[in-house]
This record gives C-alpha cells, sequence and structure tokens, in this order.
C-alpha cells in the first residue's frame, strides 16, 4: 500500500522537480539568456509580488467579468436553443448549413469589424466571447439532444409521455453528460478569447498586463503572468469538470 | 460425491498411462490474491493439475471461480501470487514459447486495420518466419476453418463465428505446441457455437496441438475433452479432475444422447456446485482410505 | 416529436425537399444582406460583389504569395510538426508509466494555458519572424495531440495487448502494426481540434508579430480603415476555415475506413 502511494504522489513531485531544477541550473548557469527566460526563483517571486498586489486583481477581476459576462450569454441562449433545434427535425435542417459553415471559422474573424463598431470595451469582449463560445456548445447541445437513445424514447412512448416529460426525464438526462463536457469546453475556449481581446483590443485585464511587460522587455513578468493565466485557466478547468461530473452522475463510472 | 465412477474398470488404467509421460502443462499449487478496497480477495487457492500432449483438457467451474485467471497465469499474461505453472519444462514467467492463444472477445482480439491474411500471417511475421512460408501457411490454416477466399477481407466484414474462425486460424497457423482458448464460444449464437465446437477436434488431430481451454458451459466442456478439470467456488481448488470417454468421432447429436453423456453432465453439475471446503473435507477422508489410491483428482 | 432515425423512417420527405428547405436560410441570409447593404451604403458593410472584388484583389496573384502562401506554410510546417511531435511522445507516454506519472501535472497545468496567453512569452523567446509563428503553433499543437494519444494508448484494449504478447509481437512491428493503428481515430480527433486551434493562432500571432500574412494584413486594413481590405480578409478567414475542415474531413474518413475503424456519423454535425 505505502507503495502505491508513494508512486502516486512521489513520481509526479519528481517530475515537478526535475524541470524546476533544469530550469533553474540553465537560467543561473548561463545556459540560456536570462532576457528571454528569467530564473525559476525569480518568477516565482514575481508571481507571488503579483499575486498579493491588490492592483493586479483589478486586471485579474477584469478579465474573469468579461470571461463571466459573455460565456454566461453564450450558455443562456445555446442550451434552450439547442434543445429546441435538438428536438425538431425541421429546425435542426433549417439551420444547419450555416450552423455547419461557421463551425470551423476562427472566433477572430470578426474581431476587426467588432473593434471598429463597438470599440474596445466590455461590449466588444462579451461579444466575442459569446459567439467564440455560442457556437461550438449550441452544436454540441443539438447534438446531444437528437442522440438520445431511440430505445429510450420508445419506452417513454410506450408510457404515453408527453413533450415536457420526454424532455425532462428522458433526453435531458441523456443529453447532460455530452452537455456537460460541451460547457467545459465552452468555458475554456471563452478564457481563451478573453485574451485575445485584450491582447489585440487593449482591454484591461491579464492579457494587457502580458503585452506591456512583454514590451517592456520584461520577461519575469511575462512568465509570473503567464503562470498566473495557467493557475486561472486550472481553475476554470477545475470549477467545470465538477460541473461535469455532476452531470454524470446518474452513470455508473466505467 | 460420485466418486466411484473413476473406480469403474475400464476407466481405471487411463491415468497410470498418462502420467508416464512428461506432462506439456504442469501447474502446482497455484494461488492468486487480488488487492482489492475492501481487503485481500483470494480467487485461487492452491490449484494444481497436469496436461499432457495430445489431450483436450477444459477447465470449467462456477462464475468467479478464477478459470479465466488460471489460463492466463499458464499463458504468462498474469502473475501468480505463489506456486508454479510449467510449459513444456519451462516455468512460465511471461509468455511461454509455442504456445497460441484465442481470446472470448473476437471482435476485440483481431486486428481491424489488417485483413484477415494480414491478421493470421502477423504473429508468424513479428517470429521471423519467411514471407512465403507465412502466406502458406496462413492460407492452409484458414482454409481449415473454412475461410478460404475471404484472406482479402477485413474482420468487421465478418460475422462474429467467421470472426472466431479467424483467430483459431491465427493461433493454428502459428503452429503452436499448446493452444489455449479462454471461453472461445461464449460470444456467439448457439448455432455457430455447435458449428466451431465440430470445428475444433478435426483441427486437434489435423494440427497435432493440445488444447486447454475455459467454459461455462458443461456440455461444451464434456463433448470436447479428455479431461475436464473442475474448480470449486472460490477461494477455488481443483474439485476434481473428470476423465471422459465418449466414442470418437463426436457428434452434437449421438454423443450428446449417451447415457455416458448424461451421467457425466449431472456428475461435473454437482461438481461445479461444490465447495473447497467439501473438497477437502473429502481429501482427508480419502487419504485415510488406503482403498482409493488410485483417485485422480487432488494430485 | 421527431425520433433520432427519423432520417430513415419511411415518414421521411424526399431528398429534393430536404435540400430545398436546408438552402432557404442560407440564401435568405445572403440576399438580405446584399439588399440591406445595397441600400444602407454603409462603408462598414460593403454589398457583397463590392466584397468579392477586394477579396479578388487582396489575395489572387500578388496577395497570394506575399500574404496567403507564407502563412500557409507556417501554418503546415507548424501543424504537422506539434502532430508528429504529439503522437510519438503521446506513444512513449502511454507506454511508460513512470513518464507518463512524472509529467502528468506539468503536462496538465501547460494544457490549461491559452495558446494565445502564451504568445507574449514566445514572443520574448523567439521574436517577430516565421520561428514566433512556427514556434507557438508546434507548442499548441504538441501538447493536445500529446495528452489525447497518450490517454489512447493507456486506453487500447487490454486483449490487444494480450495478443501481442502470446504472439510475440514486439518492437517496431508492435509499434506500426497494433499501437498506432489503434489510436488513429484520438488522434485524429485530436488533429481535428488542434487544426482549428492552429489557424486561431496562426492569425493572431500574424496580427501581433509579423509585417506579412493573413493576420497582419488584417490588421493593418482594420487599422488603416480599409473596410473592403479587411473584409477580404475576413471571408478569407472563414473560406480557409470551411475548407481545411472539408479536406479534413475527407482524410479523416479515407484513413478511418482504410484502417478498418469505424467512421462516426456524428460527424454530420458535430
Amino acid at each position: 500500500m505505502t507503495m502505491r502511494i508513494l508512486q502516486r504522489f512521489a513520481v509526479p513531485l519528481i517530475g515537478i522537480f526535475v524541470i524546476a531544477s533544469v530550469w533553474e541550473i540553465g537560467t543561473t548557469r548561463g545556459w540560456v539568456n536570462t532576457n528571454s527566460v528569467p530564473t525559476l526563483h525569480e518568477t516565482v517571486a514575481r508571481t507571488y509580488e503579483l499575486l498579493v498586489n491588490s492592483e493586479f486583481y483589478e486586471y485579474l477581476g477584469g478579465t474573469l467579468q468579461a470571461w463571466a459576462v459573455g460565456l454566461a450569454w453564450a450558455v443562456v441562449l445555446a442550451i434552450p436553443l439547442g434543445i429546441v433545434f435538438g428536438l425538431n427535425y425541421w429546425a435542426y435542417s433549417f439551420i444547419r448549413l450555416p450552423l455547419e459553415a461557421i463551425r470551423p471559422v476562427p472566433p477572430v474573424v470578426i474581431l476587426p469589424l467588432a473593434l471598429l463598431i463597438i470599440g474596445g470595451g466590455l461590449r466588444f469582449q462579451a461579444t466575442l466571447i459569446f459567439q467564440g463560445a455560442f457556437w461550438p456548445l449550441l452544436i454540441t447541445v443539438i447534438y446531444a439532444i437528437r442522440s438520445t437513445d431511440a430505445v429510450s424514447l420508445d419506452t417513454a412512448r410506450s408510457f404515453r409521455f408527453g413533450l415536457l416529460r420526454t424532455v425532462a426525464f428522458v433526453r435531458l438526462p441523456a443529453a447532460a453528460p455530452l452537455i456537460g463536457s460541451g460547457l467545459r469546453l465552452a468555458a475554456a475556449t471563452a478564457f481563451g478569447v478573453t485574451l485575445v481581446t485584450e491582447i489585440l483590443g487593449g482591454a484591461s485585464g491579464i492579457g494587457t498586463q502580458l503585452m506591456i511587460a512583454q514590451s517592456g522587455g520584461d520577461a519575469t513578468s511575462v512568465f509570473a503572468v503567464t503562470i498566473i493565466a495557467g493557475i486561472v485557466g486550472l481553475i476554470i478547468s477545475g470549477a467545470f469538470g465538477k460541473i461535469e461530473k455532476s452531470f454524470l452522475s446518474w452513470q455508473v463510472a466505467s | 460425491m460420485t466418486t466411484d465412477a473413476h473406480l469403474e474398470p475400464h476407466l481405471a488404467d487411463k491415468p497410470t498411462q498418462l502420467s508416464r509421460i512428461a506432462p506439456i502443462v504442469s501447474v502446482c499449487e497455484l494461488r492468486k490474491t487480488w488487492i482489492t478496497p475492501d481487503g485481500k480477495n483470494i480467487a485461487l487457492d492452491g490449484v494444481s493439475f497436469d496436461v499432457y500432449p495430445g489431450e483436450v483438457a477444459a477447465i470449467v467451474g462456477p462464475s468467479g471461480a478464477g478459470k479465466t485467471t488460471v489460463l492466463r497465469i499458464v499463458a504468462g499474461l498474469l502473475e501468480s501470487t505463489s506456486g508454479s505453472a510449467v510449459v513444456s519444462g519451462e516455468t512460465v514467467d511471461g509468455p511461454p514459447e509455442g504456445v497460441a492463444m484465442v481470446f472470448q472477445d473476437y471482435s476485440r482480439s483481431l486486428l481491424p486495420w489488417l485483413t484477415v491474411l494480414g491478421n493470421v500471417t502477423l504473429p508468424m511475421r513479428a517470429n521471423g518466419v519467411k514471407k512465403k512460408e507465412a502466406l502458406d501457411r496462413a492460407r492452409h490454416a484458414l482454409a481449415s476453418v473454412g475461410l478460404a477466399g475471404k484472406e482479402k477481407i477485413h474482420p468487421r466484414q465478418l460475422s462474429g463465428g467467421m470472426q472466431q474462425r479467424v483467430a483459431i486460424a491465427r493461433a493454428l497457423a502459428f503452429q503452436p505446441t499448446l493452444l489455449l482458448m479462454d471461453e472461445p464460444f461464449a460470444s456467439v449464437d448457439a448455432q455457430t457455437r455447435m458449428d466451431l465446437e465440430d470445428l475444433v477436434i478435426p483441427l486437434r488431430d489435423e494440427y497435432g496441438v493440445t488444447i486447454l481451454f475455459v467454459t461455462h458451459d458443461i456440455d461444451e466442456a464434456i463433448y470436447l475433452s479428455d479431461r475436464v478439470i473442475s474448480l470449486t467456488t472460490p477461494p477455488s481448488v481443483v474439485g476434481e479432475i473428470v476423465e471422459v470417454h465418449l466414442p470418437t468421432p463426436r457428434t452434437q447429436v449421438a454423443t450428446k444422447k449417451h447415457p455416458e453423456f448424461a451421467r457425466l453432465r449431472e456428475h461435473v453439475l454437482s461438481l461445479v456446485r461444490s465447495t473447497p471446503e467439501s473438497v477437502r473435507a473429502q481429501e482427508q477422508t480419502l487419504k485415510s482410505d488406503p482403498t482409493n489410491e488410485e483417485n485422480t483428482w487432488a494430485s | 416529436m421527431h425520433r433520432l432515425d427519423l432520417e430513415n423512417s419511411p415518414s421521411i420527405p424526399a431528398r429534393s425537399v430536404r435540400i430545398l428547405w436546408a438552402s432557404v436560410l442560407p440564401v435568405t441570409l445572403v440576399l438580405a444582406y446584399q439588399w440591406w447593404s445595397s441600400s444602407n451604403q454603409d462603408p462598414f458593410f460593403p454589398t457583397i460583389p463590392v466584397m468579392f472584388d477586394e477579396f479578388t484583389q487582396a489575395w489572387i496573384g500578388e496577395g497570394f504569395t506575399q500574404n496567403v502562401l507564407p502563412s500557409l506554410t507556417n501554418l503546415a510546417l507548424g501543424y504537422l510538426s506539434g502532430l508528429i511531435l504529439g503522437v510519438l511522445g503521446g506513444i512513449a507516454l502511454g507506454r511508460i508509466r513512470f513518464l507518463r506519472r512524472a509529467s502528468e501535472p506539468v503536462v496538465g497545468f501547460i494544457l490549461t494555458i491559452p495558446a494565445i496567453a502564451l504568445l507574449p512569452l514566445f514572443l520574448i523567446f523567439l521574436g517577430i519572424g516565421q520561428q514566433l509563428q512556427i514556434g507557438i503553433i508546434v507548442f499548441s499543437v504538441f501538447f493536445i495531440v500529446l495528452v489525447m494519444t497518450t490517454y489512447a494508448v493507456v486506453g487500447i484494449e487490454s486483449v490487444l495487448l494480450d495478443v501481442c504478447n502470446i504472439y510475440r509481437i514486439h518492437g517496431l512491428t508492435r509499434l506500426t502494426r497494433v499501437l498506432f493503428p489503434a489510436v488513429i481515430p484520438q488522434v485524429l480527433s485530436a488533429a481535428r481540434i488542434t487544426l482549428s486551434i492552429s489557424v486561431l493562432v496562426m492569425v493572431v500571432s500574424e496580427m501581433i508579430g509579423a509585417s506579412n500574412g493573413i493576420g497582419a494584413t488584417i490588421l493593418l486594413a482594420q487599422q488603416s480603415f480599409d473596410y473592403g481590405q479587411m473584409w477580404a480578409g475576413m471571408l478569407l478567414l472563414a473560406v480557409l476555415g470551411i475548407s481545411l475542415n472539408l479536406l479534413f474531413t475527407i482524410g479523416e474518413r479515407t484513413l478511418l475506413i482504410s484502417t478498418g475503424h469505424e467512421v462516426p456519423s456524428r460527424k454530420r454535425i458535430s
């Protein structure tokens, strides 16, 4: 048993340790230029400085606010619309071609236009984040609703379930796991697009901090803010992973 | 217990004959415990048996008796907790040479990206058999299992029974001395199952291979085997090794109507329900009874 | 209420009716936009013929060799090397448990950083130029493919590995005949996800750190209020995304069929 615990926790620590030592030794011994790669201890110190600095939280708050607004609109619209289009074959085939055309188009396409029309504020950000997250989520929900097992539907019909009852007790529970993973992906995409709007559109947030640090040649801050962006990403994916899991709760872990 | 079956005069001499030949498989006091969240789970608690060259032996037992576990240990795919398995004179630690195996799940054990012919030749090619010889052996094996003309097809285009025939051809073309089969016919329909069963005996004769297989179907075990190794409920031990002396060639109708078949069936069925405790108790009484020295089981 | 298998049920309307119905919305959208833009004369929204004119001017001929071709070259180089490295790394991680466990936290962390957030870091590291585009595409493709391939290798049917062990199929034969074909479906879905990510990363990185290329041209047009050129760029990105996706779908289908894998029908929608 102790062997297992050791393997479970010690081996990942070895991995972290190896990377950290290569980083630290490589930079302090001058194998790489510290102008482009700062030393590990400096980076850690800068990360800590930022995390205890209240000013930094204003930027972080800006990022999270834009992310939340854009994502919320996407979720609130995509789920009901997805259910409706998923239920009705005619409605679905009506929007199918444009939907399939939009899907592979990168979400930055409308950025120049939006920047011109809306300017660079929260509305601009929310618009971009919304359309980055909305389309994939809508497609996932439609697919999830449509792919309900035919036997479950026949069962529901044999019990003379009405439309609402069928949706509530058969289609939605069956679609929940897929919708859950769609939400997690949408949240991650939205976070990525948020950073794009900051880096390219200049909206205030950690993305702008990254660009300011970069243009000032401050490699340490760039690394520190990137690490914080990673931590935020980790928290987001962790939180949405929890949501996804709760959507899976009816399924036996397999 | 109906142990007196083995004392019938026409059956009594077989074990002594066999014991003069070196066994191809010798399993000795095999133990296997799994560590689960609820603690230790003893699957095998000292399983011993031998398989002799040229025979067909079946392992039967109730669900969870560790039949497949025994087979996988013999195949070198699983390590035992203690005890040993010896195949062709060598202690097993990894898949032994000259062993082929047919798995229950044909749809997963065949490589869907290779053709039927590709599936059958791959093991030979990986072991240095020349291309031409591998192709000849593969074609011959495929013809023997009734799949001539299907060489260029992909496995997914075949029915389940056909796929399992490919798996059998793959095993035979490898020209093993020992063929292991894990519930080989459990995933096909009843009719196909009989067809596949009837394929095995002629193939054994043609390829001169020793067969050890696992099944949960007692009829199948008796129908195909020379000896049936019966495991008890877990923690499993060998309940009894039953000699099958049914007239050959065996046929689905005549053999299964034979009174001896019915008797063996009833006997093995009662064995499959036995527990390790009842076996040990029986062992004890037999050891103290000198007239029963010739018994074949629990060796 | 429509059942999932409606397309196969006898009550299904004729194919022609379905095609007609499906084309109502796209045709209406195009016509409505044309009518609206020509009656409005808004400089932000040029009419469709104007857009096509601008498109031809911007991207055909010299524009193609100067801006589109370099972008596509960077995309192809970065995408393919990221893909190949990711698959090889994933097979290694999938087979060697120690490496997998040791790299898990680091790889997991890198994976949660949005590719875009890495741009400033790569700018410092690689500077402006082709190496920036290729570098960041390789990086963002590599880790996603790495992780998905690792999972795929870990999830290979244990029976297949049993077959390999029993029949002594080892080394290169095992890699090329068993492991690699087995992970093709998952590698393809990783390749599909990373394809759209690399287009995004390519465009954004060109907008920030390049003097030519599709992204640079679009941003320049936007900053100089050249709406026609900007629309031409947006159109190009849409065309690029759609056609790359189409190409990918065809390639994916061919590869799946030729390797005996099932072609998932959901590709029609997802």
